[in-house]
């Protein structure tokens, strides 16, 4: 997880994608949801695979909605949290 | 306050006028910086209303509201109420083709939708005028950014349904065993006899300020806007890009000083586990209740400490019923008691009834008659009523609605839930049909027959979806995922080969609720667990 298009691969990879929509048109500054792309479900699964994946322990406090606008907003509180060991 | 007796012949947009009367100056409606009050809000329905009934909205005719939960589309359910509208909400999250079903088969003629959602409501009518209806819709503008769009010219509309929703309706869809989401039929006096009952039991007056965070198409939210109404409290609207994030509902309840708040166990459990509940339980609440499916106990008694004297409710009652039965859970309950869901509420009728159609002591049938009983289900634009004439231990004889909610009575009247007689499973508060999810898989091309099962053991709570296919998982969800909701979408799809059955030729789904995911990638498995399962 070095950049924010890894982020944003990560992230399509919890969505379920419809038929016709692309997981690579997914960019730094896609409104997740104002798409409608993320439910409780997807935003735990992100969640959980920033942290067994990366070691990226998200606090609880920054999971809230301001933090998943975009894929760029994720990045920024990713960037900030310090990184334990991989899982 | 109105007295429950005289709910048979109160309207739903009544009660707005009458809030309008009674307390025209108080909050009625807040969201998105904005605050109605009941004045200005019935002005608005008011001048709506005429609006629709000049496009053609006539008494009885069936209207569906397509647009995101905001103060301006619940202006819009109140106006098609008034205009004697049978009124339909419905999810823009939805996909077109499951919108579409539920627009034949509530045999709904116009939409009402935002410029926003207005692409997206324009396929689901295509899709549903498709075979039927030949060339573009006539539409038009509203006021507050609706539009209109007409799925059934008036010439070719449905006759309108039997009193009294000749005169209107409310209309909440549930999952069906058909793959067809089926049209609950409600008619005012239906709600607006449970909404009176709540706002009465919660004592809610116009200093009330009541959260309402779920869909518009989730019967819950008929508190949210009815009983507010009843009441003259003041409905304020979660922003819908909140309604994933526990920790910001919370910020949220404190912040619009929330005074009453029901929600599905599922939110609660979030709040308690992630949403920092504990450090901001907010001081303005004063009621709250839960329903839809059961609450995790341990998390339970820890919500029933932090609210304190609070009162906390246990309701139950599916979407045909209204809520119908109620439990204020005592303040000291622990995790190791039984909960019930606690007796009828005013005026309704609840019995447990065995397989012979006799009331029981022992494991029956749910059976609930009274004046929130639903008309029917709405299927191919037609009325249909399944509930039945039975006799309750009483000696009376009702029309009863068979819940398919396996259950124990008390001699007091208390219930205590035990399981499902049916298909059914609850799955994050929302009522899914095992065999709607089994059907859209059944419709795909790529699958030659398929099972839907709710999982047992680590993956409880989970429904999975086993297919004969060539296809792999991606691909199937995908593909599901144009047909099914996402709230009814399988956690996983395992394709298979061959799926295993019983001695009597069944698919055995026993055998797959059993079943672990077989080992591999889970995402590229295609491997067959036949063997493993069928023994």
């Amino acid at each position: 997880m070095n950049t924010v298009e890894d982020l944003c691969a990560l992230i399509a990879a919890h969505i379920t994608w419809g038929r016709g929509e692309d997981p690579r048109s997914l960019v730094p500054d896609s409104p997740l949801l104002e798409m409608g792309l993320l439910d409780s479900l997807a935003i735990m699964e992100i969640v959980a695979a920033l942290g067994a994946e990366h070691g990226i322990a998200l606090p609880e406090t920054e999971i809230v909605a301001a933090n998943f606008r975009t894929p760029k907003a994720l990045w920024a509180v990713v960037q900030s949290v310090p990184r334990g060991t991989k899982a | 306050m109105t007295d429950l007796d005289d709910a048979g012949d109160i309207r739903l947009d009544g009660l707005l006028a009458a809030a309008a009367v009674r307390h025209p100056d108080r909050p009625a409606l807040e969201g998105e910086g904005r605050t109605w009050t009941w004045s200005a809000l019935e002005a608005e329905v008011r001048v709506l209303a005429a609006e629709l009934a000049a496009h053609g909205v006539t008494p009885g005719v069936r209207v569906g509201v397509y647009a995101p939960k905001t103060p301006a589309t619940v202006i819009a359910l109140y106006a098609a109420l008034r205009a004697g509208a049978v009124v339909a909400p419905l999810d823009v999250a939805d996909p077109a083709a499951r919108t579409a079903r539920m627009i034949r088969n509530a045999g709904i003629s116009v939409l009402l939708t935002t410029d926003r959602a207005g692409s997206a409501c324009r396929a689901a009518a295509d899709a549903a005028r498709e075979g039927r209806h030949p060339g573009a819709p006539r539409e038009g503008e509203l006021p507050n950014g609706l539009n209109w769009i007409e799925v059934v010219a008036q010439a070719d509309r449905p006759a309108p349904l039997p009193a009294p929703a000749d005169a209107g309706g409310y209309v909440l869809f549930t999952s069906g065993s058909t793959g067809w989401p089926k049209g609950v039929l409600l008619s005012h006096a239906n709600v607006a006899h449970y909404a009176l009952w709540a706002a009465r039991e919660f004592a809610l007056t116009p200093d009330d300020r009541i959260g309402s965070q779920a869909a518009l198409t989730f019967d819950l939210t008929t508190f949210d806007l009815f009983s507010a109404a009843a009441a003259g409290a003041c409905t304020v609207v979660l922003p819908d890009v909140l309604r994933s994030f526990a920790r910001d509902v919370v910020t949220w309840l404190g912040e619009r000083r929330i005074t009453a708040f029901m929600a599905v166990p599922s939110l609660y459990h979030n709040m308690l586990r992630q949403g920092g509940f504990a450090d901001a339980v907010p001081a303005s609440l004063r009621v709250a209740a839960f329903g839809g499916e059961p609450f995790v106990p341990d998390l339970l008694q820890e919500c029933l400490r932090l609210l304190g004297d609070r009162p906390f409710y246990n309701l139950y009652g599916p979407t045909e019923t209204n809520a119908c039965t109620y439990h204020r859970v005592p303040s000291d309950w622990s995790a190791d008691q039984e909960m019930t869901i606690g007796r009828g509420i005013g005026g309704v009728h609840i019995e447990v009834l065995d397989e012979q159609g006799c009331p029981t002591d022992g494991d029956g049938e749910i059976h609930v008659a009274g004046p929130t009983v639903f008309q029917g289900y709405l299927r191919d634009g037609e009325l249909s009523d399944p509930t039945v004439t039975v006799a309750f231990r009483d000696g009376v004889t009702r029309r009863a609605y068979a819940t398919g909610d396996i259950a124990r009575i008390t001699a007091d009247g208390r219930v205590f839930l035990r399981g499902r007689r049916d298909s059914q499973v609850k799955r994050r508060g929302h009522r899914i049909d095992l065999l709607d999810v089994e059907n859209a898989a059944l419709e795909l091309d790529q699958v030659v027959t398929a099972a839907a099962v709710a999982k047992d053991g680590d993956h409880s709570g989970e429904i999975w979806v086993y297919a004969q296919t060539t296809a792999g998982e991606r691909e199937l969800l995908a593909a599901l995922r144009g047909a099914l909701p996402k709230r009814m979408l399988p956690d996983r799809v395992v394709p298979l080969a061959a799926l295993p059955t019983t001695v009597s030729g069944k698919v055995d789904r026993r055998a797959l609720g059993a079943a672990a995911f077989p080992s591999g990638s889970p995402t590229e498995s295609r491997i067959l667990i036949t063997q493993e399962t069928s023994a």
